[in-house]
């Protein structure tokens, strides 16, 4: 393969990758990585380490957050009986992307119910899993 | 990257720059802001094709300026309507994605290849993905396409004996871990929505949605 070609090849992967725009509309940090355990590898508490992560690395480089991930996270704090922080990132879903509303606004109601019923659990309480 | 898979990307794109323009009227006449991806129906024999799949298609996806939603949340809350598979989710009449997820749209993906050859000294990896865009409203198919992406082994190293070396050494490490896909079905997925002429029109986050009817309409 000759040098220029490379070059050529190059270029086009990269304007392919980059969707042939300047630069990316989000910042992803670890999201595909929580996919790919949560897919692949079954891996529950890293999938959440990795959302979390995504999060907190969106807000550290002042890039924006993805869509779904909020909403992911908080179906994991659910899950985990943490009712209280998985309303909150329900709810910034939402907020950071209208579209998302009619969905978050339900799950949150799923949640509302956990915590009349229940109450919520301690942290230390929890299992990472 | 592989010599031969530049070429084909490059005669791909010269070809669709000529080619006849796709019809996008139906869809303008339903133009989504949220799409929703479903679990990829697997037409291959590689099992695992299906899971890895699914962590690559919102990037691309979420880029081109949609409201994609949260697809592992999606395959939890499908599974709790007693959904778990795409050959149940293909027969579920689109307004009730509506219904359920207020999604706009919905993306079928059907996996069509999903393979590794071993052809004497060289290998061959295949991702081959169909995808079909249905307005939930009407059920109308807003677009689709099919996309593969191929990579190929033997590339590297100069002459017949570089070319030994590197089956050999590719084929061991294929032996020993698994192929990668993610990086071929990332590019099938890219493809499939930038190609010009045949693409699949921005998202309303987008910088360039403003100008899609310019783009893919009018023209």
């Amino acid at each position: 393969m000759n040098g220029r070609l490379r070059v050529m090849t190059v270029l086009v992967c990269g304007a392919i990758a980059a969707g042939c725009g300047p630069k990316p509309l989000y910042g992803w940090n670890r999201y595909e990585e929580s996919l790919y355990a949560s897919y692949v590898t079954h891996d529950d508490a890293k999938a959440w380490a990795a959302l979390e992560g995504t999060i907190t690395l969106a807000e550290q480089k002042h890039t924006r957050i993805p869509p779904g991930v909020c909403a992911e996270y908080g179906f994991a704090l659910y899950r985990r009986g943490q009712y209280e922080r998985a309303v909150h990132y329900l709810q910034q879903e939402a907020q950071l992307f209208p579209e998302s509303k009619p969905l978050m606004d339900k799950l949150i109601v799923k949640v509302r119910e956990h915590i009349a019923h229940d109450g919520e659990p301690m942290a230390s309480t929890e299992s990472p899993r | 990257m592989t010599s031969r898979s530049a070429v084909t990307l490059v005669a791909l794109i010269a070809l669709t720059g000529c080619a006849a323009k796709r019809d996008y009227s139906g869809y303008f006449a339903h133009e989504p802001r949220s799409i929703l991806v479903v679990p990829a129906l697997n037409e291959t024999t590689a099992v695992e094709a299906e899971p890895v799949y699914m962590t690559t298609i919102s990037r691309p996806l979420a880029e081109r300026g949609f409201y994609v939603f949260p697809v592992y949340l999606t395959e939890l809350l499908l599974r709790d309507l007693g959904l778990p598979e795409a050959g149940l989710i293909n027969q579920v009449p689109l307004e009730r994605f509506r219904d359920q997820f207020g999604a706009d749209a919905v993306l079928f993906v059907t996996i069509k290849d999903w393979s590794t050859k071993y052809v004497v000294l060289q290998s061959s990896t295949v991702v081959q993905v169909s995808l079909v865009l249905k307005d939930t409203r009407t059920g109308t198919v807003l677009w689709e396409t099919t996309q593969s992406a191929a990579r190929s082994s033997g590339d590297g190293g100069g002459g017949l004996i570089g070319m030994l070396v590197s089956a050999a050494v590719t084929y061991a490490i294929n032996q020993i871990i698994d192929v990668d896909y993610r990086p071929l079905a990332y590019q099938a997925n890219v493809q499939a929505f930038v190609m010009p002429g045949i693409g699949l029109p921005t998202g309303p986050y987008h910088p360039d949605f403003a100008n899609n009817r310019n783009l893919y309409y009018s023209r």
